[in-house]
């Protein structure tokens, strides 16, 4: 059950099955956390009227498709423009992102809590199906089909999700339509209970891969894998 | 109007930057007209990171025994890899099942390999590209030892081993692959922290004296059938391999490059997800630099059902094609996120046209595959040989300097009709577009294509112009008509781009988001990649402008063709003042808001910017920069918003 927010700015709110109806302040420009690269987040002056795109023509003779927005973006510095992720080698990136609404990709637990995923578009989406599932630690434990079927540039959408306290991940899987083209993704979303970590991350690797790194005689740190011998 | 931020870390260094220049320049000559101190000329060029001499000596010692017993044999063997290939028709996962291509075994080429003797080596050689070592081994026989392989490939004055390919004769270079998943935030300065995939034999005993020690060694990649992989040793053995043909492919134009370091730091936990690289939270697989060393690192995804990319060997290739772009040629991408169909920043679309396009000459394959998702059966594949081209369906316009599926058409092709040879695009972009005072973009590299080898070589004037390929004018490599004797420019001064494709001309071309129809013509000088600035006032054309073109105005947006608006300037003077004057935008006057930055560029090099966020440069931004007279600078004037016009003005 969810309720259809304001409309102009897209903005959807729904929280385990009752409707809460809150203006709640979230940046959604982008999930990338541009941190490791000296970019920053500009998530706390944002609010659900400033995701309103409003297309007002400037000059008539060639402006009609500028947007005058007042939305919030990452002013990049110069000097270290280009040094980000880009899309990774991946020509045909959705053009969609997720978070936590804290605008992070990992959530601590101690316990069973409720936790909300952020998903915005960067430009549109049509025909899109979805789904929120637990892996690794999480998986067959939850499976919530995303119940919209497209999204607007700028759109975002909060979904609640109930979480045991396991260590792995909600993986949001998408894909729709972008500029007539099928397009996916799969957005990682870890959670991580601190007391079950190691054991997880042990339970999740390769045979060839669960030795600890060493250092040999020389001080060089190795990563050891045992060989597959004729 | 929108807050802005506060000033980043990065807004920080180009202080400091500015502050070393300044410093620099008050050491000599005369003061400018801003206050600034400025050299006669100034060095431009970007230097190559130097040589890790250190990184290439791996450590051999002599075991302690009794000499009396020792034992002198060899250690012979051989070592592969095992890959999975994509799928080649829908859907284009990974192929587990060898429906369409069997599961590859490979050789591990140019690996070093040790013999140890607990932790120490006691011996090493190094793979040949069929994979053979063969090592020449001192200690006492019945030893225990075992034969360590280390996804690593290091050389230095690299000589030929007499399998093809052997382009990197005299060459040098240290490919590490390493696990950059330490939960160590000190392993964000330290990569030597970031432990070195080894493959290890199984121990045996030292053999007697003369007698050959063979240990075959295969990094198995297998799944299980169901959910999960039950090895993959031969992860990092993939990416050393396409890196292996990454140098291979760059030596066809110069063989004794010297490549300075690389990091592939790859995990089994490296994931989508934003964070610490150190936990793997890498969001996507990307080429960037780190420390003050500017260390040349890739990061590549490896979460299986999330992406896995170290069997996406197109994917490596166009990530090892940035590391080229960052060490040995030169890019002034600007970054940010990007598509195939998306009107981008023309830097930005060279690039990403760059690394897809180099990715199908490292395999001799134009078919890029990325697979993804649950069990990796998800992705999708992009042939780079395909002229771009709208569709029918698709009111897209692909077919320009601002696409980056024109420019990997452009660059491939440009391959293909050199005998499948990179030697020429190494050419242009080492020795051409990498000291050029134009930008790195498909004017800058075609129009030296054109001065070097001429503009029908390698079909480029059809590439560059044919309705079915570019659809752009040919004159605007060339200052003039072309015709007779050329002088190719990489500047375009007469804007024959611009007047081809303005409004209601017969190539009438449109700027707009991917998929919002036809949208808007625009006139010619808007389509002009450099306007040149003269000194004194420069009255608002619609060059300055700043346009959406229906793009939305988020942050991934900020990198499309409208929102970077470049100049040219002739210097004059040994100080350099360029400044917006004023803005006309609504209500908005220079201190109102922050909708324009600026930055100045010398052969690429960022020369001054001005961020500013508050005060009466804010919305008109004024940068003095040093000087040499006679020399071009590119001026970017930056866009965070809508501007419907700004006038500019250039001192002296």
């Amino acid at each position: 059950m969810r309720e259809q927010g304001i409309r102009s700015s897209m903005w959807r709110w729904w929280c385990g099955g009752s409707v809460i109806g809150i203006a709640v302040v979230l940046g959604c420009a982008s999930a990338v956390d541009f941190k490791e690269s000296g970019r920053t987040k500009d998530i706390a002056t944002s609010s659900p009227q400033q995701e309103t795109h409003i297309v007002q023509p400037l000059e008539s003779s060639n402006s009609s498709l500028d947007s005058v927005t007042k939305e919030p973006r990452v002013k990049r510095s110069v000097a270290g423009r280009g040094d980000e992720p880009h899309n990774g080698g991946k020509p045909q990136q959705m053009p969609i992102t997720a978070s936590f609404d804290d605008g992070e990709s990992i959530q601590t637990v101690t316990r069973d809590k409720v936790v909300v995923v952020s998903i915005t578009a960067d430009a549109e989406v049509k025909s899109l199906q979805g789904v929120i599932e637990g892996f690794e630690g999480l998986e067959g434990l939850i499976r919530q089909p995303l119940d919209f079927t497209s999204m607007q540039a700028g759109e975002n959408q909060l979904i609640s999700v109930a979480i045991p306290a396991k260590t792995g991940s909600l993986v949001v899987r998408i894909n729709g339509l972008v500029n007539g083209q099928m397009a996916e993704t799969n957005l990682d979303l870890k959670i991580v209970n601190p007391k079950e970590v190691k054991a997880a991350s042990t339970a999740n690797k390769p045979a060839d891969m669960r030795d600890g790194a060493v250092r040999d005689a020389s001080g060089m740190l190795v990563q050891p894998m045992k060989a597959t011998e004729n | 109007m929108t807050a802005r931020k506060a000033m980043t870390t990065k807004a920080f260094s180009l202080l400091a930057l500015s502050a070393l220049l300044q410093s620099a320049c008050a050491a000599t000559e005369t003061p400018g007209s801003s206050g600034l101190v400025c050299p006669a000329s100034i060095a431009q060029a970007k230097v190559d990171a130097p040589l890790d001499a250190s990184a290439y000596s791996v450590p051999v010692s002599a075991r302690a025994g009794d000499v009396s017993t020792f034992s002198n044999f060899t250690v012979t063997g051989n070592v592969v890899y095992e890959r999975y290939f994509p799928r080649t028709t829908t859907p284009f996962g990974l192929d587990y099942t060898g429906a369409t291509v069997a599961k590859g075994t490979l050789p591990v080429r140019r690996a070093i390999v040790q013999v140890m003797s607990g932790t120490t080596a006691i011996a090493s050689g190094i793979t040949n590209d069929q994979g053979d070592y063969s090592i020449p081994t001192v200690i006492a026989e019945g030893s225990t030892i075992f034969v360590r392989v280390l996804a690593r490939s290091s050389a230095t004055s690299s000589t030929a081993d007499g399998f093809a390919p052997d382009n990197c004769v005299g060459a040098s270079w240290d490919i590490r692959v390493v696990n950059n998943v330490t939960n160590n935030s000190a392993s964000t300065n330290d990569p030597s922290l970031r432990a070195q995939y080894a493959l290890d034999s199984s121990p045996f005993a030292a053999p007697a004296m003369g007698t050959a020690a063979v240990s075959q060694m295969t990094a198995a990649i297998t799944w299980n059938g169901a959910t999960a992989y039950t090895s993959r040793a031969g992860a990092p053995f993939a990416l050393l391999d396409t890196a292996i043909s990454g140098i291979e492919t760059a030596c066809q134009g110069r063989a004794n490059i010297s490549f300075p370091v690389l990091y592939m730091n790859w995990s089994i936990d490296n994931t989508n997800a934003s964070g610490n690289r150190y936990d793997g939270n890498i969001v996507t697989s990307f080429f960037t630099t780190e420390t003050t060393a500017k260390t040349a690192n890739l990061y590549i995804l490896g979460k299986a059902g999330i992406d896995t990319d170290e069997l996406d060997n197109h994917v490596v290739a166009h990530e090892f094609g940035h590391f080229l772009e960052n060490k040995i040629y030169r890019s002034d991408s600007i970054g940010g996120s990007h598509g195939s169909l998306d009107h981008l920043d023309t830097r930005l679309a060279f690039g990403e046209g760059f690394g897809n396009a180099f990715s199908g000459m490292v395999h001799a394959d134009p078919i890029y595959t990325d697979t993804s998702g649950t069990v990796q059966q998800s992705g999708f594949r992009i042939n780079v040989s395909t002229a771009p081209g709208a569709t029918a369906t698709t009111p897209i316009d692909d077919k320009g300097i601002w696409s980056e599926a024109s420019m990997q058409y452009m660059l491939y092709h440009l391959w293909q009709q050199n005998t499948s040879n990179f030697s020429r695009i190494h050419n242009i972009l080492e020795n051409y577009q990498k000291t050029s005072s134009a930008v790195t973009n498909g004017l800058t590299f075609a129009s030296y294509y054109a001065q070097v080898y001429g503009q029908s070589a390698e079909d480029l004037s059809n590439t560059w112009s044919g309705a079915g390929f570019m659809s752009s004018p040919i004159t605007a490599l060339c200052t003039g008509s072309c015709v007779g004797t050329p002088v190719y420019s990489p500047f375009d001064k007469d804007n024959d781009l611009g007047f081809a494709f303005a409004t209601g001309t017969a190539g009438e071309r449109y700027y707009r988001q991917r998929d919002l129809g036809l949208g808007s013509a625009f006139p010619a000088p808007f389509w002009q990649i450099y306007r040149p600035l003269v000194s004194g006032a420069n009255a608002a054309t619609t060059h300055d402008k700043i346009s959406l073109g229906g793009y939305s105005l988020t942050s991934a947006n900020l990198n499309k063709f409208g929102l970077h608006r470049l100049y040219t300037v002739t210097a004059t003077s040994n100080t350099t003042t360029v400044s917006v004057s004023s803005i006309t935008q609504g209500s908005e006057t220079c201190n109102t808001n922050d909708l324009l930055d600026m930055a100045v560029y010398g052969s690429g090099v960022l020369l001054g910017a001005d961020e500013t966020t508050a005060g009466a440069t804010a919305n008109c931004p004024r940068v003095t920069f040093c000087s040499t007279a006679g020399q071009t600078y590119v001026i970017d004037v930056i866009g965070f918003g809508a501007v419907t016009a700004y006038n500019l003005s250039v001192s002296p």
